[in-house]
């Protein structure tokens, strides 16, 4: 292997995949980029130390991969805080389309989960490489679901206004009940002890 | 050589709003200007560890790969 490879993989993957994780919030973890530090460290032992180019480019690889993968894993952890608090919202999904909307938000999440377990677990059977093109679907599965669900926001305000709505009617009645049935028995008292 | 799926380089590239290439050939700092200008909104650093990052020397210790990855298959029921 040649030092280029690893400026090939650098242009071809964390760049791009790098930036995603900065775009989200402006923010960029220094773990990631860590990660570059000390692949740059490695490539420094072929230019400077004389260590085998093979071998120096190897390990450089070896640390920018592993910047990629932890990056598609902070993508996944991202998507779950997003579903967190998306779910602990008042509203009651039951409402969109008939209960359609919630049961697939489920069922879909399940899925990018199952493709996320078995992406995982070729990293760890096969080598890392293998795992790329998991976690490509991963990644690809979790854009989607975010455009399908958190983009397009005109259902769950529907249902945000049903729900506050119900929600107020079902305590005006309580309040009107609880008015009624506290008169009726406080008459009925007097009516008797009088 | 690995390469980036075609769709998931069209996504990030409407994500950013910078095309593929643009995205390849600007530097870290350019990038880092860009997004500010975008979202007016400075980039700044924070740390993800330990759910990344392993062996971190400005960190206080070792952390192996498995401790690393606890995190993410607690996330997936593993």
């Amino acid at each position: 292997m040649k030092i280029e490879e690893v400026y090939r993989f650098y242009q071809e993957l964390v760049k791009p995949i790098y930036s995603e994780i900065e775009a989200r919030w402006n923010v960029i973890p220094v773990e990631l980029l860590f990660e570059t530090y000390a692949s740059f460290d490695h490539i420094k032992r072929f230019y400077v130390d004389n260590e085998d180019e093979h071998i120096a480019s190897m390990k450089a690889l070896s640390h920018l991969k592993r910047g990629v993968l932890d990056a598609f894993k902070l993508k996944l952890k991202y998507f779950n805080s997003d579903i967190e608090i998306f779910l602990s919202s008042n509203i009651d999904f039951q409402l969109i389309d008939n209960g359609e909307f919630i049961s697939s938000f489920y069922k879909e999440k399940q899925q990018i989960v199952i493709k996320a377990k078995e992406a995982r677990l070729s990293e760890s059977k096969d080598g890392k490489e293998e795992s790329f093109e998991g976690w490509f679907d991963v990644s690809l599965l979790i854009d989607d679901f975010e455009k399908k669900y958190f983009q397009h926001t005109y259902k769950i305000d529907w249902a945000k206004n049903k729900t506050f709505e119900w929600f107020n009617k079902d305590l005006s009645k309580g309040f009107l009940v609880g008015l009624l049935s506290g008169g009726l028995s406080s008459y009925l008292i007097w009516w008797i002890t009088k | 050589m690995l390469m980036l799926h075609k769709k998931l380089a069209e996504n990030i590239s409407k994500k950013i709003g910078l095309n593929i290439d643009e995205i390849r050939k600007m530097n870290p700092s350019e990038i880092m200007t860009y997004l500010e200008n975008r979202q007016n909104k400075k980039v700044l650093f924070n740390s993800e560890f330990p759910f990344i990052g392993r062996g971190n020397v400005l960190r206080d210790g070792i952390v192996t790969s498995d401790e690393i990855n606890k995190d993410i298959d607690r996330i997936l029921g593993l």
